[in-house]
């Protein structure tokens, strides 16, 4: 599947420069030696517009594997995000990025990047994978909000892009 | 002189013995049923023993059947009984309803009517790739390449799923049928795989046929029994329960005996006993039993010093008297309050277990117990002391001493998750009742010499009486 995995994820970048939803970034890391390793993407997801993440730029990292896309990549919030479906390694729960759930071949990393935007919206109750947003969430929404614009300063677009831009 | 005499020539007649036993176990069992209360239920469910052949004879009648009522394909007839635990009257009733419905409940037809555009050039989205002259497609029409298809299935079947491989369109839940599958992988391992893993899922997918659960054993068993009552394979002689397949489990229900069992087998128990016979460290929270001593502890890991009554630290109290020993309001009464619960839990959870456990053990002791009378028996036939069928009335009493104490033991776990309230006052009153008349057979079974022929089966009767009153009540 090796073979797939690559040409796929040199056609996702492709795909991804020709078009991409507004606000996101999706790269490969660069090898020591300059070369591309389309296994391993640098991606930022901005909160989306009129919700309580608006404003933030959050840095996830999607690693692929060999086997890709009969496997779906591993998504990491890189830092770790206050967010009730993210756990404390920064990686996300989401039933898109499970092989035995929703996770299917054809999806695209735009796909996938703007599910995952989509999520940090509407957390799932039913998955928890922290106990302090989750518990934070569930009891204290007042609380919640608060910390979750707190993160969207800490991470404000101006200041991750430039970062990941260089 | 002549005990001697008769311990040769059984030891002689080795082979003719052993043939004999079997013929004494298969009687038993009738034998016993006569001293049954006669009831109008069985503990047995009513099943058939079938080999592959004979699964698949099943399998094609169904389908025959299928075919004829709604005039359709022998393929579209398959996939919509596995789909539907092969309930002809619940298909039959949905296709004259709405027949697009049902394709789509049962993952052959896609979600949504909006058509799917297909890609041009040949492009398949998966490898990203152009210029495939021919694309595969299952009914709802997604195409993609047949090295990409191969790969997915592939994927799929690693994780032991086969009927139920998904499109690879992203939300489509159409799942590929054989034939697909047939015509995407090449002849080889994976073929044979996918077979057996087909067979799998379709006996399970059979709401009457389910595997036997003896090692190795490849006998698939049909009945239509819904309630938990007992098979016996006729090939490996497992006895287990119809629906669930453990061990039978009369009078609990399949749920409850999981939670038991579940319970049993892990480690919440540890966790119980942690709680109830350990303190955490008051500074670094490492766990301490107290195995004996005075009130002050050292922790062992960070060296401080308290009291294990107040968890106060040791300098406070005075040299002369332990202050903690006088009523304080402050003290850690919530996790006092928590000691006790965890303790009570433990309690409940040991008591039943002990019991549970006591029957199981005693069952196996008891094993003991029918092979001596065995050879009692053999010895009185041995010596022209009556014949054979003149004793069986001895092997009616161990056999049904360990139907009585099997059902007594599964009796546990069914309290243990009992609400309290009368229905539980009377189940427990029907179980002491069975306990009291198993420990009296017992007891009389164990001295069958001294105990005359008319008591005995008068304590047989009375505990099978108990067993069938309880289960009628609790269980059928």
């Amino acid at each position: 599947m090796s073979g797939i995995a690559a040409s796929r994820l040199a056609e996702e970048r492709k795909s991804w420069r020709k078009d991409h939803p507004f606000g996101f970034i999706a790269k490969p890391v660069k090898n020591t030696d300059g070369t591309l390793n389309l296994f391993n993407w640098e991606c930022a997801i901005p909160g989306r517009k009129d919700t309580i993440w608006e404003g933030g730029l959050y840095r996830i990292r999607m690693l692929f594997k060999d086997d890709f896309p009969s496997s779906p990549p591993k998504c990491k919030f890189e830092p770790p995000l206050f967010h009730p479906n993210v756990y404390p390694s920064g990686t996300v729960c989401l039933s898109l990025l499970d092989e035995n759930k929703d996770w299917k071949p054809s999806i695209s990393i735009k796909q996938l990047l703007i599910g995952i935007q989509d999520l940090l919206n509407n957390p799932n109750v039913d998955d928890p994978a922290q106990a302090e947003a989750y518990q934070i969430f569930c009891q204290n929404r007042t609380e919640y909000e608060k910390r979750v614009k707190r993160e969207a300063q800490k991470y404000a677009a101006e200041i991750v892009q430039k970062q990941i831009l260089g | 002189m002549d005990d001697e005499d008769m311990s040769c020539t059984s030891n002689d007649d080795d082979d003719y013995d052993c043939c004999d036993d079997d013929y004494y176990n298969d009687c038993d069992v009738d034998a016993t049923d006569d001293v049954a209360v006669t009831s109008t239920h069985s503990e047995e469910a009513e099943f058939e023993c079938l080999n592959v052949a004979q699964v698949e004879k099943v399998f094609v009648e169904s389908v025959k059947t299928l075919m004829l009522r709604l005039n359709i394909g022998d393929k579209v007839a398959k996939l919509l009984l596995v789909a539907n635990s092969w309930d002809i009257e619940y298909i039959v009733s949905m296709y004259r309803m709405n027949r697009y419905d049902l394709f789509r409940q049962s993952h052959m037809a896609a979600k949504s009517d909006v058509a799917y555009e297909k890609p041009k050039n040949g492009y398949c989205s998966v490898c990203a790739i152009d210029g495939y002259e021919s694309l595969a497609s299952l009914q709802c029409g997604h195409c993609f390449c047949e090295q990409c298809w191969n790969c997915h299935i592939e994927s799929r079947l690693s994780e032991g799923v086969a009927t139920r491989i998904e499109c690879m369109e992203s939300e489509c839940g159409v799942y590929c049928p054989p034939d697909f599958v047939y015509e995407i992988l090449e002849k080889g391992p994976l073929r044979a795989k996918y077979d057996r893993f087909l067979f799998r899922d379709l006996v399970l997918s059979h709401r009457e046929l389910k595997f036997c659960v003896g090692k190795d054993c490849q006998v698939v068993i049909r009945s239509n029994e819904d309630k938990p009552k007992r098979v016996t394979c006729e090939s490996c002689h497992t006895a287990f329960c119809v629906k669930c397949g453990v061990d039978y489990h009369a009078p609990t229900s399949c749920d409850t005996i999981k939670q038991w069992l579940t319970k049993c087998a892990d480690d919440s128990e540890t966790a119980n006993y942690i709680s109830a016979h350990t303190k955490d460290c008051p500074q670094c929270h490492s766990c301490i039993e107290k195995a004996g001593g005075c009130n002050h502890i050292q922790c062992t890991r960070c060296r401080y010093h308290f009291c294990w009554m107040c968890f106060g630290d040791w300098k406070t109290h005075g040299s002369e008297y332990y202050e903690c020993s006088r009523y304080k309001e402050n003290p850690s009464v919530a996790a006092e309050a928590n000691h006790v619960k965890a303790r009570r839990a433990l309690e409940k959870y040991l008591h039943y277990f002990e019991r549970f456990e006591n029957h199981s053990k005693s069952l196996k002791m008891e094993e003991q117990l029918r092979d001596k009378i065995r050879k009692k028996i053999e010895d009185k036939v041995n010596e022209h002391n009556g014949t054979w069928i003149d004793w069986q009335y001895l092997h009616s009493s161990v056999s049904l001493l360990t139907k009585c104490r099997y059902t007594l033991q599964y009796t546990y776990p069914f309290a243990y998750y009992m609400q309290s309230g009368p229905r539980k006052q009377l189940f427990e009153y029907q179980q002491a009742q069975l306990e009291k008349e198993v420990e009296e057979l017992a007891w009389a079974v164990e001295r069958a010499d001294a105990t005359a022929r008319g008591a005995l089966e008068a304590h047989m009767h009375r505990a099978e009486h108990k067993r069938q009153t309880l289960l009628h009540d609790f269980f059928f």
